[in-house]
């Protein structure tokens, strides 16, 4: 079910004497325009754009071929953020041009895609000296009225389990915390003694002194490093850092591995990336928001939410809270949801969602998780039998036990929860135990 | 030979062509199959077009049938042409010849196919050309492009450009077709012949990743004397001739070289940068290029442009100094100290601006690497920058390390049947790879007795889908236990064959009391004594009332409260107590156990009571003799041993003696150290909480493992390192040189388990950091370890903390290393990291030898470094 994507710009990207023109595709409107204006930090902002271009167009797993799929920007009341999204579905780039990294108007706000092409990725890497450099995201009228140029048509697969992938990030990345901050000297020490060849191994990475240390286990306070090499994109950057921030979720001893996001900061830009667990594990099989979706209560929330979300650079889950009556926890599950119909980003370093739009149609993807089809078939065979807190679901010849725990977490004995024991999420036989158990519920009322 | 074959030489080209004129396909298929291209466009010449097409429908019909054959040279070829001979449209023909399992042979085919279209005036060839160049995939292979490329040659059609098309070019570049065995044509000759080369050489630049299929080496006349990198070379060279655009070239690798790569991909075009030799003229086109790549491009590619722009006569200062600023602070040493150089250079020549570039060349005095912060500080001062730092003064500080946390609790038992399948179903659901069995066994036993018909019924099914690796018994691993664990889960509850599960298990357990004392060598005690466990909970597996194992353990590392073990004994009553079972719950009692417990158990009155108590008044398991010895590899087999090639030369491994008096009944203290190649996999790991007491036990006989790590590069066997610094006792030799073969590991992951291990003993105060050091210096100077893989490692200690642990490892590690005759590589690291160490901790120890190689003559690194430290040891 691997749609297309087609891009359709109305010129090549370029770096000329204008400046930075950046050519946009899709979103609000087919060729919006952003931002017109300047960048303070004119050679830090060139090295992350090709940051986030660089993940975009990799494969860090099996690299066969590679990625093709262009970044995306958003632009929110006062800043921008240009985010991009590997195509093994392991690593998601973020770069976010600061308030103090612009300087200049945002015309429009939305989310849409940027050509990058080659000769704008060698301009970019010319960029030096200190002087601001303009940067307009979208086309110029000019262009738009005389239309005469040559349109650049660009057509790539865009696979469900990447857009999948994409949203699933952001609601893996409300669960982190920040785990450590280092500064420059000591991160760039760390960070290029990461190996660079394809390695799989996974690490953790502890708070040492005023640096990091590499461990082999999972112990409090670590935060997983899957496949060390995935962060050469983040060696350019390393210039003009200040420090670099490591969030993760919380890790005890013996912790599966886990997600992670690395930021380096440099007072006007923020790059960050963020690791799957593991090498070969793409975000869209982690599951994240299964729970969430086995339910439809959710979505109107979803609904009432999405109404009120105006291009917020964060969104303020207290404000919303009151404007729609609804409970904190309950606008919470709700961005969460919108998350996974790629309608908000997650920022880690302000612990907050922020209002984005992808210029796909990602409502689908997630509802058509194949975790979910398979619960959905499991349920319509009638192969679930519950027994108090328990459920027994056959399968085929297979039998499966599902338990619940005392948390209200499901359990289950089949070979893919054995695997992964709930770190990526609900096995099918937990969703449609949990479905049948919330369809029940829900009867007698 | 059949008489239809012998038919098809026989018929005559004049009766075929009659007959497929008449209708039918006479035997025109067999032709096919029999590589017959040539008898197949004769037999078609001449054919009415109308007959073609119905051919044509028949050919395409019986294709159908054929799909999955591979089509070889001679076939395909034959095939080639009965489809442009026969089929109607290019698109139809697309669709047989498109397919990758047809491989006809290229140029031959191409003619042929040409003659044939010709000979029948159809024009859609190119597109045929055209369309099968497009079809073109990841699974399309060399043979293949070659037909589509000569077909497109022949036709003038243009190639197309897409990244498979230009990737199988490099290939069938890189691999010259040898038909006929003679020397083949260099690649400089064949490029200069290559019709595509106009229309590929620009996409070289453009493809991600293709630089790394550029550096194939051209192999002549034998393996040994080949060409390196020939196709740079030649680009260079036909550049020079005219053929192809020099400007292309330069534009296209520096663009690359910018663009950025893997770095094993850019190597290429830093190849081909440097063999073209750039002009003057035109390095100073490029000069902010250059710039851009010293400052950040990987290593190679950074000196390649130091080299050319130091050469330019005149580069902006301005620009050089603000440059240098970055290029100051990489990390890469030789690039450093050559860009030292040149601003010392610079700052001669321009003597009135010799202050700035002094301050530039002071941003170095900050560099990680010690000899370029003097050569910095030296230049700098030389050329007019008062350093304004005053010598840091420092408080002299020992091991700053948290202390280690108190032993984690065992986990929780299990007490819900569904617990133990989704368990079990963990353990049995990946490659067996040493999880603790001690809680499943536990629940097992305890669910078994109070629910066994459930037990049985939740356990099958999962025992049903475990990983294929579970499946039985592996040979090739002596400690593999897959089979009687899964006899063990088997057995529960199960009450068909009953008389005979029950005398296998008796055989089993008989068979393990019989080998109690000599058994097979390649198995350890320990590994006998947990698998004597199993064997035992199998044969009594069923019986009723039984309140669970005795030896299950109370901590996470295997140690189990005397306490603990009392209450069970007393919940036991009468019922004997199964003798593995309490044996291993014996081994795992701490030493230092009160004495009113024995008393306690004594007044139980069972003789599992007594055997308790005497286990405690007798003191437990003593620890054993340790002596290190070394094992010489085997000699070499008669003809190809490529095992032997893998083994090193010797180990220093240890051997186990009991103390005097001491009988060893189990001989788990009794050992000699194993034959090289005798390593073992993850089993390993669960030994350290059979013996969680006897930590030095254990890594005796895990060594082997360890020792692997550094000497046969294999990976993880440092995993069990962490676990042994959990448990307790003495470590003796048997650690540190466990230790010391972990800090050489050749993958990373099995060094920082020894750095977590070297920490957790630091912090514990259990290292001995001068035995791990001696070691290291022995196995170093044997050449059995390459230091230079442990100076990471040992770094990130004393930066984590323990630099007076890593000062007195450092310490008797160096007068071993200093005395050899050729220092090892990585010495002048070490003694660096020994100054520095040194000067933290501010600890004086002598090391012997140090004073011989610092007064030596001579700048080399190593008699600075040694000086250094001298110095260091002076002062403190």
């Amino acid at each position: 079910m691997s749609a297309v994507q087609t891009y359709r710009y109305l010129g090549s990207s370029a770096l000329g004497q204008g400046g930075l023109a950046l050519q946009t595709s899709g979103g609000p409107t087919p060729n919006p325009r952003f931002f017109t204006g300047f960048l303070t930090t004119p050679q830090a902002a060139a090295i992350g754009l090709l940051a986030v271009a660089e993940v975009a167009r990799t494969r860090y797993h099996r690299p066969v071929s590679p990625a093709s799929l262009d970044p995306v920007v958003t632009g929110s009341r006062d800043r921008l953020r240009f985010e991009s999204f590997s195509g093994c579905c392991g690593v998601y780039a973020r770069l976010d041009a600061l308030p103090a990294g612009l300087d200049g108007d945002v015309l429009e706000h939305g989310t849409t895609n940027v050509d990058v092409n080659n000769p704008l990725r060698e301009a970019l890497a010319r960029v030096g000296g200190l002087d601001p450099l303009h940067l307009s995201v979208g086309p110029d009228d000019l262009t738009v009225s005389t239309m005469d140029g040559p349109v650049v048509e660009k057509k790539v697969p865009l696979p469900a389990r990447w857009l999948r992938g994409f949203a699933e990030v952001q609601i893996l990345a409300a669960a982190f915390e920040p785990r450590a901050e280092i500064p420059a000297t000591e991160a760039a020490t760390f960070l290029r003694r990461l190996p660079t060849t394809n390695d799989r191994t996974v690490l953790w990475a502890v708070p040492a002194g005023r640096s990091l240390r590499l461990t082999s286990r999972p112990v409090p306070g670590a935060v997983c490093l899957a496949g060390p090499s995935r962060l050469t994109a983040l060696r350019g950057m390393l210039r003009f850092a200040q420090t670099l921030r490591v969030y993760g979720p919380t890790i005890a001893a013996g912790s599966a591995p886990a997600p992670s996001t690395w930021e380096l900061d440099t007072g006007t830009l923020r790059l960050s990336l963020t690791l799957s667990p593991e090498p070969y594990r793409g975000f869209s099989g982690e599951g994240a928001a299964l729970t969430a979706l086995a339910g439809d209560d959710v979505v109107d929330d979803a609904n009432l939410v999405a109404a009120m979300l105006s291009w917020d650079p964060t969104i303020d889950v207290d404000r919303l809270a009151t404007d729609t009556n609804l409970t904190p926890t309950r606008v919470r599950a709700a961005l969460a949801q919108l998350g996974t119909a790629g309608r908000v980003g997650y920022d880690v370093s302000e612990a907050a969602y922020f209002h984005r739009v992808m210029p796909y149609d990602a409502s689908r993807a997630e509802r058509d998780n194949p975790r979910l089809i398979g619960a959905r078939a499991l349920l319509d065979a009638g192969a679930v039998e519950l027994d108090g807190t328990s459920a027994t679901i056959r399968s085929g010849d297979q039998t499966y036990r599902v338990r619940q725990l005392p948390d209200g977490d499901l359990t289950c004995t089949c070979p893919w929860w054995a695997k992964h024991r709930g770190q990526r999420g609900p096995c099918r036989h937990a969703l449609a135990t949990r479905m049948l158990t919330t369809d029940r519920a829900e009867e007698p009322v | 030979m059949t008489r239809a074959e012998q038919q098809l030489f026989i018929k005559s080209t004049a009766r075929r062509q009659r007959e497929l004129a008449a209708g039918g396909t006479s035997d025109l298929f067999d032709l096919i199959k029999n590589a017959a291209a040539p008898q197949i466009a004769a037999a078609l010449a001449g054919l009415p077009e109308q007959r073609r097409r119905e051919i044509g429908n028949d050919l395409t019909t019986w294709f159908k049938q054929h799909r999955t054959t591979w089509w070889t040279v001679g076939s395909g070829t034959a095939l080639a042409v009965a489809v442009v001979g026969c089929l109607p449209t290019a698109a139809q023909a697309a669709t047989i010849l498109g397919r990758n399992n047809v491989n006809p042979h290229g140029q031959r085919a191409a003619t042929l196919m040409a003659q044939t279209a010709e000979e029948r005036g159809i024009t859609w060839l190119g597109d045929l050309a055209h369309r099968l160049a497009t079809k073109i995939n990841q699974q399309t292979w060399t043979e293949r492009w070659r037909f589509i490329a000569a077909l497109l040659h022949i036709t003038h059609t243009t190639p197309p450009t897409n990244d498979r098309f230009v990737e199988l070019w490099l290939e069938a570049a890189a691999l010259p077709d040898r038909q006929h065995r003679s020397r083949p044509t260099p690649l400089i000759d064949r490029l200069r012949a290559d019709p595509f080369l106009t229309a590929m050489l620009p996409r070289l630049f453009e493809v991600d990743g293709l630089g790394t299929r550029m550096t194939f080496d051209e192999i002549t006349t034998t393996w040994e004397d080949r060409q390196r990198h020939p196709l740079p070379t030649a680009l260079a060279q036909l550049a020079t001739e005219g053929t192809i655009d020099r400007t292309t070239l330069i534009d296209g690798a520096i663009g690359r070289l910018l663009r950025g790569d893997r770095a094993a991909a850019l190597r290429a075009f830093t190849i081909l940068l440097t063999e073209l030799k750039p002009t003057t003229a035109e390095v100073t086109a490029h000069t902010t290029d250059y710039l851009r790549l010293l400052t950040d491009a990987p290593a190679p590619v950074a000196t390649m442009a130091q080299t050319a722009l130091r050469d330019l006569p005149d580069l902006d200062i301005e620009t050089l100094l603000d440059t240098s600023r970055d290029v100051l602070q990489r990390p890469d040493k030789a690039l450093v100290r050559t860009q030292l150089t040149w601003l010392d250079r610079l700052a001669r020549q321009h003597r009135d601006r010799a202050a700035e570039i002094a301050e530039i060349i002071a941003i170095a005095t900050e560099h990680p690497a010690i000899e370029l912060r003097d050569r910095a500080n030296t230049l700098a001062t030389r050329h007019g920058h008062n350093p304004a730092t005053a010598p840091t003064v420092t408080r002299p500080r020992g091991d700053d390390l948290p202390p280690p946390p108190p032993p984690a609790p065992a986990p929780t038992p299990i007490t819900d049947i569904d617990e133990l399948a989704e368990e079990v179903a963990t353990l049995l659901g990946t490659q067996s790879q040493g999880t603790p069995l001690d809680r499943i066994l536990d629940g097992l036993v305890r669910l078994t007795t109070t629910d066994s018909t459930r037990v049985h019924a939740a356990l099958t099914p999962v025992i049903e889908r475990r990983h294929w690796s579970w499946g039985n018994e592996h040979r090739y691993d002596p400690l593999c236990l897959c089979e009687v664990v899964v006899d063990v889960l088997t057995t529960a509850g199960a009450t068909d064959q009953q008389p005979r599960r029950r005398s296998r298990w008796q055989a089993l357990l008989a068979a393990v009391r019989r080998t109690d004392q000599t058994t097979d060598p390649r198995v350890p005690p320990p590994h006998r004594l947990l698998r004597a466990r199993l064997t035992e909970i199998g044969a009594h597996l069923n019986e009723p009332g039984q309140p669970g194992l005795l030896a299950t353990p109370t901590s996470a590392n295997g140690m189990l409260d005397p306490l603990a073990l009392l209450e069970r004994l007393t919940a036991l009553g009468d019922q004997p107590a199964w003798h593995w079972d309490l044996t291993q719950a014996l081994l795992r009692l701490p030493t230092d156990t009160d004495p009113a417990v024995a008393g306690k158990a004594a007044a139980l009155g069972t003789p599992a009571g007594e055997r308790l108590a005497d286990w405690l008044r007798s003191g437990g398991l003593p620890q054993p003799v340790m002596r290190a010895t070394t094992v010489t590899r085997r000699a070499r087999k008669h003809g190809n041993d490529w095992e032997y090639d893998q083994l090193p030369p010797n180990r220093h491994l240890v051997e186990l003696r009991p103390p005097d008096g001491y009988t060893d009944p189990y001989g788990l203290l009794t050992a000699d150290p194993k034959p090289l190649g005798s390593e073992y996999s993850g089993w390993v790991n669960l030994w350290p909480s059979i013996l969680p007491g006897h930590r030095g036990v254990i890594a005796a006989y895990a060594l082997p493992t360890v020792a692997a790590t550094a000497d046969m590069d294999q990976r993880d066997g440092a995993a069990i390192l962490p676990l042994l610094a959990e448990s307790t006792g003495p470590g003796g030799v048997a650690l540190d040189l466990a230790l010391a073969y972990g800090l050489g590991a050749r993958h990373g992951a099995d060094r920082i388990a020894t750095l977590d291990a070297l920490l957790g003993l630091a912090a514990a105060d259990q290292l001995d950091a001068a035995g791990t050091g001696e070691q290291l210096g022995r196995l170093v100077t044997a050449n059995l370890v390459k230091l230079s893989r442990a100076v990471e490692p040992l770094r990130d200690a004393a930066l984590a903390g323990a630099p007076l642990t890593v000062w007195r490892l450092l310490a008797a590690a160096l007068p071993a290393l200093l005395a050899a005759a050729k220092p090892a590589r990585g010495v002048p690291d070490l003694l660096s990291l020994a100054a520095e160490t040194a000067t933290t901790t501010g600890v004086r120890i002598e090391v012997p030898g140090l004073g011989d190689v610092a007064g030596r003559g001579g700048t080399s690194r190593l008699v600075t470094e040694a000086r250094r430290l001298h110095r260091a040891i002076d002062t403190a």
